[in-house]
């Protein structure tokens, strides 16, 4: 009799049930999505921080520290020296050759990448028009420098360097808010030709890990190549480390604050459904049920919605934190299992708290007070 | 030999609301009472208290010996769930049981469902073809019907009634007046209370409330004879 109370109430009053179904999976599942959002959102900020490009320069320990280009170069064997010291560590590195050259009789500062690398070097950059140049003759030019050679995209570009002159066609107008603006771009070979010489002016790499582990990196290079300097992006490891710890505090809370409305409103919707139904608890003690198992009839319905509710949210909580992923980083969600148990104990515990108490509360009613309600 | 003896019966609502004013009433195994009087004079509270499904403010209410007044709240489940059979003015039912279900959830909290046991009580207040519909497919007469089943499957010595017939047409008050008078022959003990005339004519005795006390107390022959007992003076014998 107990299941056929239990089981009429849910599956004949489909409409009620499902009500406080849906308000306590949309706790669970709002509660379970913060916690994956939380959980991800220091690797995913920190992938984030990666897109305001590299984080490790390497130059010559002649060179000077800061505004003017090095005169001296880093040799092609310490780049490869430093790829293989950094080894798995490394996710992108390009060496660039930067010179003076001069396009008809205007002067411009020219610089030489790997354009394979650099989507992942330069990921700021944003293109006016045009894209990455894919060819060999091909260059990109920043904003101002386009507008005082007077380029677009297609135009022709003859460039002059102290060892000779090349042709280009301009393949992409750039825009990176800083003094790549100025700059014209083309492959790091044609650079070096150009400049009758093989070495690279700096390396601009992109170092997997946090701070302490790019600056670690930077020490192990020093050591190893006494002619290179090698500097860590300081505002960017600043940035990260200011950054990371105050993204926790706010994630958990948040995750906090959702448990609690989300729970709140559940419980909210489930007691005011346990309210309605105080004539049905005042009939059963009518017929002789004592307190308790009445109370404890409408309890386990809860539990029972809350242990389905809990399921639920815990796979629309993925469903949401993978859109969220996608909105705000556009990354991908990770599952984390441990969703499963607290989405289920919350849904259990809004369930059972937001019935047993206005459940006893209308138990312990006279029944007659409870009738004549009606 | 009495089954109901009130002694000073006293029921106080909130904001000294007097419903019942020390009341004085016996009744015996076996009779049919009717209680009559204005709204508002104390013959639904009367029965809530004797249905405990209230607690009297002051004096004595035994019904089958036991003091209802000073019960707990387990013996007084137990009390109605053994000793008293409910029938409602509004035939409250459980919206999500089918009728049969309905009937067996008495059994239920009493002891233990029986399905055929309860089949037999709604075939005998007329209603066996219908106890696998839910209470939103039957009429008023119908599921008053089925509350009488109701409150007779665990066999109770008192039958209490709010009104049984309040909301019911001619037809079918006739059919569960003639329950009662079956019910009161085979020895049943009612207690109904109503504003009805022809069903107040029915009972073997006739209490007439009137601001929480009794006015009048009236013994009828079954051919609608009475017998006029001072009020105060009803000790039952």
């Amino acid at each position: 009799m107990f299941l056929r109370l239990l089981l009429g109430s849910l599956i004949r009053r489909k409409d009620r049930a499902l009500l406080c179904l849906a308000s306590l999976t949309t706790a669970c599942a709002l509660a379970g999505a913060m916690v994956h959002v939380a959980a991800d959102s220091e690797a995913k900020a920190r992938h984030e921080l990666r897109a305001y490009g590299a984080n490790l320069t390497l130059v010559p320990r002649a060179a000077p520290t800061a505004g003017a280009l090095p005169a001296a170069g880093l040799t092609g064997a310490e780049v490869a020296a430093f790829r293989r010291l950094a080894g798995p560590r490394l996710q992108a590195s390009s060496g660039a050759r930067y010179l003076v050259a001069r396009a008809g009789e205007q002067p411009v500062a020219l610089g030489g990448i790997d354009w394979r690398a650099a989507p992942r070097l330069f990921p700021y950059w944003r293109w006016d028009s045009g894209g990455w140049p894919t060819q060999p003759d091909e260059c990109a030019l920043g904003t101002r420098a386009a507008a005082a050679l007077r380029s677009q995209v297609g135009s022709r570009l003859k460039l002059k360097g102290p060892a000779g002159n090349q042709q280009f066609r301009v393949a992409a107008i750039l825009r990176a808010g800083d003094a790549a603006d100025g700059q014209v771009f083309v492959a790091l070979e044609a650079a070096q030709r150009l400049a009758a010489g093989n070495e690279v002016t700096v390396v601009l790499a992109t170092v997997h890990g946090d701070a302490r582990a790019v600056e670690g990196l930077a020490r192990e290079v020093e050591a190893a190549l006494p002619g290179v300097r090698a500097e860590p992006a300081r505002p960017l490891a600043a940035a990260e480390a200011a950054l990371l710890p105050r993204l926790r505090g706010l994630m958990l809370a948040v995750c906090v604050l959702v448990f609690a409305i989300a729970g709140l409103t559940a419980a909210s919707t489930l007691a005011g459904a346990v309210l309605d139904r105080q004539r049905e608890m005042a009939l059963m003690k009518a017929l002789g049920a004592e307190d308790g198992a009445v109370a404890r009839l409408f309890a386990v319905e809860a539990v029972l919605l809350g242990v389905v509710a809990g399921l639920l949210g815990a796979g629309l909580g993925l469903l949401g934190a993978q859109a969220l992923m996608h909105g705000l980083f556009g990354l991908d969600a990770t599952f984390r299992p441990l969703v499963v148990p607290l989405s289920l104990a919350l849904g259990i515990c809004a369930a059972a708290v937001a019935a047993w108490l206005p459940a006893c509360r209308v138990a312990r009613l006279e029944p007659s007070t409870a009738l004549r309600s009606e | 030999m009495a089954l109901v003896e009130i002694e000073n019966l006293r029921k106080v609502y909130p904001g000294s609301v007097v419903a019942l004013a020390d009341l004085m009433l016996v009744v015996e195994e076996g009779e049919w009472v009717a209680i009559t009087g204005p709204s508002g004079s104390g013959k639904s509270t009367l029965l809530h208290l004797l249905a405990a499904m209230d607690r009297p403010t002051s004096g004595a209410l035994c019904v089958a010996g036991l003091d209802l007044g000073a019960l707990g709240p387990r013996e007084r489940a137990r009390y109605r769930r053994e000793t008293v059979g409910l029938v409602f003015q509004q035939y409250h039912v459980i919206p999500y049981l089918t009728v049969l279900e309905n009937v067996m959830l008495a059994q239920y909290y009493h002891s233990m469902p029986d399905a055929v046991e309860a089949q037999t009580a709604l075939e005998k207040v007329g209603l066996g073809y219908l106890a696998r519909r839910l209470p939103s497919q039957l009429s008023g007469g119908e599921l008053q019907r089925v509350c009488i089943a109701r409150a007779l499957i665990n066999h109770p010595p008192l039958l209490l009634a709010d009104e049984p017939t309040g909301n019911l047409d001619a037809a079918n008050e006739e059919i569960v007046l003639d329950l009662f008078d079956t019910l009161h022959a085979a020895g049943h003990t009612l207690v109904v209370v109503t504003h009805d005339e022809s069903v107040a004519g029915r009972a073997h005795r006739r209490l007439r409330l009137e601001h929480g006390a009794l006015a009048s107390d009236v013994r009828q022959t079954p051919a609608g004879a009475a017998r006029q007992i001072p009020a105060g003076a009803s000790a039952g014998g």
